[in-house]
């Protein structure tokens, strides 16, 4: 055999494999029918989870495809996913938890789908306003200050903090962060925010790091999603619990673990699903035209805040706000829905 | 009768026919055929398509010449995607130092601060190869591990020098060397060139197939191994460096934590186009031909798979990667 056809058998070889990887893939002759949105993610962790469930409850009741892309939490990863976007035709609508807002090579890509009548919105993180038609998700700064709130709560004294976040530009993180200062008020000294770039292993270096560095620390923050469990883990590791307050955002599995042992004060939850399901029902309203359908969701100034909730442990007694629930509660409420995070 | 002419001409043809680099243009023919058959929306008959390939292809295409070219030469350097985040994050750096507010204000930078930058950005990628080739001539350390240090030390240092911050850098004219799509395409066309012409008409370029083939034998033929060394590894440096610039220019920013993994990217479609890990066999051509393959493949499985598609990428590639070596191993035995 010569190389020529050692080539031929390989391109088939490998070419069968991705055929009949596409069982996964929609069935035959739906994918012209039914307009195909995309979510692209900023990272990739169980926050996604609850999305794809959200995404998919949407793409059945509003009969549309829905793909969840998952970006590696790099600048460069969601450009390249949002490039490959722009070159299928069938994509009619893209959903961007922007990584970056700051990072001009992101934008010019949304700017150039809404360019080629792709209709593009920011869901979970916001970009600038002139790259997306509307932005879906939780109010970042009132998270923030809700959960700052609840802080100082719980260290009435006040005291050093440290948060932990995968990337401190992020807009969600920035506005988060300074939420939480204003929430927490002057007592609560934030002396440092670190960064772990999304990686999760350093993650929890950082905190490791933290506590050895800083033992006069009161609380720990944790920003994003991951952050939570690393925080939990390595704080039970070094057999600090009983002088730390940890607070945190969002509930991925072994958050709610760690909240129902008691293992966090409080963490503020968002609602992906419902930021997934309101994203799908946005696009599609805007592929079908249906402006009074777009405005029923994100009013006339293009944005939807899908709210927060303060989750605290079943016996917990010292934080108070109109958004608290129990984790009981809580709980019950995913079940209902079939998620197994928020 | 057949004149003479007419015999050699067909010889040629055949010979052409049975040569790597033609197997290669077919799977890729294939591959692309494959992929728009298989997708209903054919989106690879698209013009988006071509730019998206084109965009994708070159910046790999850089990276695997010169990851090509260490390969041949018996070396293998595993830094190139560290070496993109440093050299971008070291470009963005050289811009804000002399852009100052210019660049802040996001003000037109004079010529001579972009091209000054650059300059700079590519002497200290140069002397990124010169320190490999310190490492492993002058301490004798294996290329893996020489590389593999810098890997994780080269990565670090643009942390460090950026303060794990993301150093902006849009400015519209040095952002238009990766967003007009023919300077980067003309960038490649350079780069292959010049690099061909390195391997295929020089001495210097036979001498590094010496070289990657038997290095003791290159050695007692008298060759200077070690400056052979100094200009593979600088060559493949300058390469990176070269993507660095290009992807701080794709971000607008530049970034210590950009290009994880490229380093397998840029090794996998060299040895997809032929290059033989043990050294002294691989083409810049069939390098290049290795890149349009992947780039098709990988970029077409979002066309096809239109559910999910980002978790099947690193599998389609890993299958691509075995089924080369596998081949290539198995032309080696056959000839």
């Amino acid at each position: 055999m010569n190389s020529r056809k050692y080539w031929i058998v390989m391109a088939c070889a490998m070419l069968t494999t991705l055929a009949c990887s596409t069982s996964k893939g929609p069935e035959p002759g739906a994918g012209g029918a039914r307009p195909r949105f995309v979510f692209i993610s900023n990272s990739n962790s169980p926050f996604w989870d609850a999305v794809r469930v959200g995404l998919d409850d949407a793409a059945k009741e509003f009969n549309v495809e829905v793909e969840l892309m998952r970006n590696d939490g790099s600048t460069g990863g969601q450009i390249r996913r949002l490039e490959q976007v722009g070159a299928q035709r069938e994509v009619k609508g893209v959903m961007v938890s922007v990584v970056e807002p700051s990072a001009s090579g992101i934008i010019d890509q949304m700017k150039s789908l809404r360019a080629k009548g792709v209709r593009v919105i920011a869901v979970d993180s916001d970009g600038p306003m002139e790259s997306r038609e509307a932005y879906i998700g939780t109010n970042n700064l009132e998270a923030g200050r809700n959960l700052g709130k609840a802080a100082a709560q719980l260290l009435p004294q006040g005291g050093k903090v440290i948060a932990f976040v995968g990337i401190r530009s992020a807009q969600n993180a920035q506005e988060r962060v300074n939420g939480f200062k204003e929430g927490a008020g002057a007592k609560i000294q934030v002396i440092d925010v670190m960064e772990d770039s999304s990686d999760v292993n350093k993650a929890r270096r950082n905190v490791a790091a933290a506590l050895q560095n800083h033992r006069d620390v009161k609380m720990l923050v944790g920003i994003w999603s991951y952050n939570a469990p690393a925080i939990v883990d390595e704080v039970k590791a070094a057999g600090k619990r009983s002088k730390l307050k940890l607070v945190t955002f969002d509930a991925e599995p072994n958050t709610l673990l760690a909240l129902k042992d008691g293992m966090l004060d409080v963490t503020a939850v968002q609602n992906p699903y419902r930021m997934a399901y309101l994203g799908v029902k946005v696009l599609k309203a805007m592929v079908d035209g249906d402006q009074p359908g777009v405005t029923s969701v994100v009013g006339e100034n293009g944005i939807k805040d899908t709210g927060v909730r303060l989750v605290v442990p079943d016996d917990s007694k010292t934080v108070t706000s109109e958004f608290l629930v129990r984790f009981s509660d809580f709980k019950k409420d995913l079940d209902a829905k079939g998620l197994t995070s928020s | 009768m057949s004149s003479p002419n007419i015999l050699g001409g067909q010889r040629a043809w055949r010979s052409f026919l049975g040569t790597q680099e033609f197997g290669l243009a077919l799977a890729n023919l294939i591959a692309w055929g494959i992929i728009l058959a298989l997708d209903p929306q054919h989106n690879f008959a698209s013009l988006d398509s071509a730019r998206l390939l084109l965009r994708e292809g070159v910046l790999l295409g850089i990276l695997a010449i010169g990851a090509a070219i260490v390969i041949i030469a018996g070396g293998i350097d595993l830094s190139v995607g560290s070496v993109i985040a440093f050299t971008g994050v070291v470009c963005a750096l050289l811009l804000r130092a002399f852009g100052g507010e210019s660049l802040a204000a996001h003000q037109a930078l004079p010529f001579w601060i972009l091209l000054t930058s650059i300059l700079l950005t590519l002497v200290t990628g140069l002397l990124v190869g010169a320190f490999h080739t310190l490492l492993v001539v002058k301490l004798d350390l294996p290329p893996f591990i020489a590389t593999l240090g810098t890997l994780a030390g080269l990565r670090s240092l643009a942390k460090v020098l950026s303060n794990d911050a993301k150093i902006p850098a849009n400015n519209d004219a040095f952002r238009a060397l990766y967003t007009i799509w023919w300077v980067p395409t003309l960038i490649l066309v350079f780069v292959l060139l010049a690099t061909a012409l390195l391997m295929r008409r020089t001495k210097v370029g036979r001498h590094l197939y010496a070289l990657g083939g038997n290095e003791e034998a290159a050695r007692l033929s008298g060759l200077s191994v070690g400056q052979l060394k100094l200009i593979a590894y600088s060559t493949a440096a300058l390469l990176s460096t070269v993507v660095g610039i290009l992807y701080a220019a794709r971000q607008g920013q530049g970034d210590a934590e950009s290009a994880v993994g490229y380093e397998l990217s840029a090794i996998a479609a060299a040895v997809v186009g032929g290059c033989n890990l043990r050294g002294g066999i691989g083409t810049v051509g069939g390098t290049v031909l290795g890149v349009t393959f992947l780039t098709i493949v990988v970029n077409g499985i979002a066309n096809v798979i239109k559910v999910d598609s980002t978790q099947w990428e690193g599998l389609v590639m890993g299958i691509v990667l075995i089924l080369a070596v596998a081949v290539n191993r198995f032309r080696k035995e056959k000839d």
